[in-house]
């Protein structure tokens, strides 16, 4: 599966990028550089899928690929590699599990760990109150899930039998409707009463795959649960309230301090001086502003028809390389319209 | 304190109905303020001994100990319990936390904390505020260069408590003989300790040695024993990669078992994980190294293999004595070949800088015009001569002691080959100290008359004499061995409904 994601992300990046962006997608990189590719190149399912991919598997991976001539050295870039002609060919031939197609990294990556361990320290706190236990040890240990969890049971003020059988139809709902392997693994991975989950390591060995490809099956597993919860808020109130967003702001502090002051419609080059920030700063912030946000108006910087031009331009020379387009269109557009069209429009598209 | 009222506080807090050996004396002692010695066996309930004083008393009580992972799980055990005003307080916390521990600091009755952040004036600084009702130097064997564990921060936690005006001590050690106590009394600076030493010999566990040539053989005999005897198993390595290796080996082959590794480099929720998977009986077999067993409470370890045999006697002690907490019978096999040594002999010479690198940085540090040691100084100092972690705190505390660094300024010396020789010297006597405790454990691994008799004389005037199952020289295999008592294990899979069911406690 992970050599599948890779060779998929290197084929639609057509060499136009170094391979370290194919890391750099999959790990959740959180620079413009990279959530920009993800929208040009529609691999904003795979952003963020594998946040704890350690760099040396990954070199590793991509020689093995290399060695089995599935990728080759790069046209474009020194050090890098990109797919070959045979791996094109070896893709067209692979399928992934039909599980995998849940998998929406650009949307659910930002939930997926603190609804986990939100659910997770839920059951292992119900289970042992079921049992009138209070002595364990919580498998979560962060202050601010433990936090949530203890005011999750404030709120909704049900002793936990009512609560356990609750969640049990809740889960089964979901669970029901994947096929009975995934059911499986989601639920061994749960602690209760004297009981512990399994760890990834264990779960790779009994289901005899790597350690990635169990997090990549995890990981969707987890998306399909949460897409179930998204698309039906009304019959999960319970998992509903625990997906709340990450507590880690998705916007840079300093990006969102800018974004406070466009929005009371101060110009840019006054807040760049009153911040004494370069000019260039407030355009990153601008740009990543508006690939993280879709209702963030951008016509006080670009009008539709240069949006337009930008875009077609970009679909009509197959690229999204900013400088090959600067060159292409001229001085008449900035480099920071290109940005924030490519910006938009790959958001629309993806 | 009367003992019926310690009773009682010690069914409040722990619900805990009578003492265990040694318990109560000690904590009377350290109730009366009395500065303490205390050598109780592993898995006699050590911690009990400053937790309870700890909860009557008023103040804090300040707890010293070797291991980030061991105070973490304290601290997580008594919160466990409902003891929540516990902290340990370690370098991985980030700023915020830390801030915020230090802001509400007087709060806590029991502060966690390494000996290295005790070296920070700034941390010193926010303990001496407080009423401090007693100091605990757990493992406390660590302040003796000669014991099996030794750390310089340890040797510099007199300063420490003196600093924190002096507040009464308690000193904790599973294995310390006779010299290390001595030790302990000189590097704390108290010459009338009040000393408790309960012997260690522990006679319901047999003591078997299994001697083989290759490693081959090392490998059928750990599969002939494990699958022969299905109980509660640890297995300990030397080698991180080895425990892993051999667990995937062992996974293989004995389908029916579960097994996992367990070492320092891993995760702490995935160590967390086998852990109180091992302690609820849904792991069978944990293949691990030495960071495997402190703090586990775990009664019913039925057999302790030895792969590799530790640099030493206490370390063995300390580690087989993990079976049989429940006084049921249980077995210690070590699998020895005559190349054994190796490992351990290679680790020693691991834990010190060589002579050459010892006389060269010194050398260094005089000649170059550097005046302060900081970080990136020694980030390249130690890429240089390539020194390790523990290499480097051995040679900074050693150049503290003789003058040459104060603070992070560099000192000039009129006689810097006094300096370089007195540290090789000590470096050579430690080195060989070393070498000598594996001569030991070589020795008594070769042994022809009674193991037990030979490893406790080392330590203590007499033992327990055991007439069944006492050691592999008395006895003739395990055929003996009663295998009463053992869990029984439920590894019946079922759907995932139902398991659901069972964790949430509802009719399905
Ligand atoms: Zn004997």
């Amino acid at each position: 599966m992970f050599t599948t994601i890779i060779l998929t992300c290197s084929k639609q990046l057509k060499d136009e990028r170094t391979d370290q962006a194919i890391y750099h997608i999959l790990q959740g990189k959180k620079s413009i550089q990279t959530i920009q590719d993800i929208y040009l190149y529609q691999l904003d399912h795979y952003y963020k899928i594998l946040p704890t991919l350690d760099q040396n598997l990954y070199k590793r991976t991509i020689q093995e690929l290399v060695d089995h001539q599935l990728m080759e050295t790069s046209q474009s870039y020194a050090n890098s590699y990109t797919i070959s002609h045979k791996g094109i060919e070896t893709l067209q031939n692979r399928t992934l599990p039909p599980l995998l197609s849940y998998v929406n990294g650009k949307k659910y990556s930002m939930y997926t760990n603190t609804f986990e361990k939100r659910l997770f320290l839920f059951i292992q706190v119900l289970s042992n109150k079921q049992s009138q236990h209070n002595s364990y040890v919580p498998i979560v240990d962060q202050y601010d899930i433990m936090n949530d969890i203890k005011q999750l049971f404030r709120k909704f003020q049900k002793n936990s039998h009512s609560l356990a059988n609750e969640l049990y139809d809740e889960l089964t709902t979901i669970l029901e409707t994947i096929e009975n392997q995934y059911a499986d693994l989601f639920i061994s991975r749960l602690s209760g009463f004297q009981h512990y989950g399994k760890s990834i390591q264990q779960i790779a060995r009994e289901i005899k795959q790597t350690e990635v490809d169990t997090l990549l099956i995890i990981q969707s597993i987890t998306h399909y649960i949460l897409k179930q919860i998204e698309q039906n808020k009304q019959q999960f109130p319970l998992l509903d309230a625990l997906k709340m967003q990450d507590h880690l702001l998705q916007i840079t502090v300093s990006a969102n301090k800018t974004k406070t002051l466009v929005e009371q419609g101060i110009p840019l080059e006054q807040i760049s001086s009153m911040r004494n920030l370069k000019m260039n700063t407030i355009y990153d912030h601008i740009v990543e502003i508006a690939l993280h946000d879709d209702s963030f108006a951008l016509h006080n910087f670009i009008d539709d028809e240069t949006m337009t031009t930008i875009l077609r331009t970009a679909h009509a020379l197959d690229t999204y390389q900013l400088k090959e387009l600067k060159e292409a269109l001229g001085k008449d557009y900035s480099y920071f319209q290109i940005r924030l069209a490519l910006a938009r429009g790959g958001a629309v598209s993806g | 304190m009367d003992e019926q009222i310690l009773l009682k506080h010690l069914h409040k807090h722990f619900s805990y109905t009578c003492f265990r050996t040694g318990q109560l004396e000690i904590i009377q002692s350290v109730l009366e303020k009395q500065d303490t010695l205390a050598i109780l066996p592993t898995g006699t309930g050590k911690s009990i001994c400053y937790q309870l004083p700890a909860l009557i008393q008023k103040g804090t009580t300040i707890i010293v100990s070797p291991l980030i992972s061991l105070m973490l799980d304290q601290v997580k055990e008594l919160k466990a319990k409902q003891i929540k005003n516990v902290v340990a307080i370690t370098s991985f916390m980030n700023h915020h936390e830390r801030k915020e521990v230090f802001s509400n600091i007087s709060s806590y009755k029991m502060i966690f904390i390494s000996p290295e952040l005790l070296q920070h004036s700034f941390v010193i600084q926010k303990l001496t505020g407080l009423p401090i009702s007693l100091f605990v130097i757990d493992e406390a064997h660590c302040i003796s260069q000669w014991g099996h564990a030794f750390r310089p921060d340890y040797l510099r936690l007199e300063q420490v408590i003196q600093a924190l005006q002096n507040p009464p001590i308690l000193a904790l050690s599973a294995t310390a003989p006779p010299n290390v106590q001595e030790d302990i009394e000189s590097a704390l600076k108290r010459n009338h300790m009040k000393r408790f030493i309960y012997p260690m010999d522990r006679p319901n566990i047999g003591l078997f040695i299994k001697k083989l040539q290759v490693e081959s053989e090392k490998n059928e005999a750990l599969l002939q024993i494990t699958s022969q005897y299905d109980v509660p198993t640890l297995i300990y390595f030397s080698s991180r990669k080895q425990a892993e290796e051999i667990a995937t080996f062992l996974a293989e082959t004995l389908t029916n078992r579960r097994i996992a590794f367990y070492h320092g480099e891993m995760e702490q929720s995935d160590r967390i994980t086998v852990q109180q998977q091992f302690m609820n009986n849904q792991m069978d077999i944990i293949c691990c190294t030495s960071a495997f067993g402190m703090g586990i409470n775990k009664s019913n370890i039925r057999l302790v293999i030895h792969y590799h045999f530790p640099g030493q006697l206490e370390s063995y002690i300390q580690e087989f004595g993990r079976a049989g907490r429940d006084g049921k019978q249980s077995i210690s096999v070590v699998l020895h070949m005559p190349s054994d040594d190796i490992l351990p002999r290679y680790f020693v010479e691991q834990e010190l800088p060589s002579k050459e690198v010892i006389a060269e940085v010194v050398h260094y540090l005089q000649t170059s015009e550097l005046q302060f040691l900081q970080k990136e100084i020694v980030d390249v100092l130690r890429e240089t001569w390539t020194i390790n972690e523990v290499q480097w705190r051995f040679l900074l505390y050693q150049l503290e002691i003789h003058g040459m660094i104060r603070g992070n300024r560099i000192i000039q010396m009129k006689d810097v080959h006094h300096v370089s020789d007195s540290i090789i010297q000590f470096q050579s006597n430690r080195l060989h100290e070393q070498h000598k405790n594996i001569e030991m454990s070589q020795k008594w691994l070769e042994e022809e008359g009674c193991l037990r008799d030979k490893l406790y004389s080392n330590y203590q005037d007499t033992y327990t004499e055991v007439n069944n199952l006492c050691c592999s020289n008395c006895h003739q295999g395990l055929a003996d061995w009663n295998l009463e008592g053992v869990y029984k294990r439920n590894t019946a899979s079922q759907s995932w409904k139902k398991n659901l069911q069972q964790l949430l406690k509802i009719e399905g």
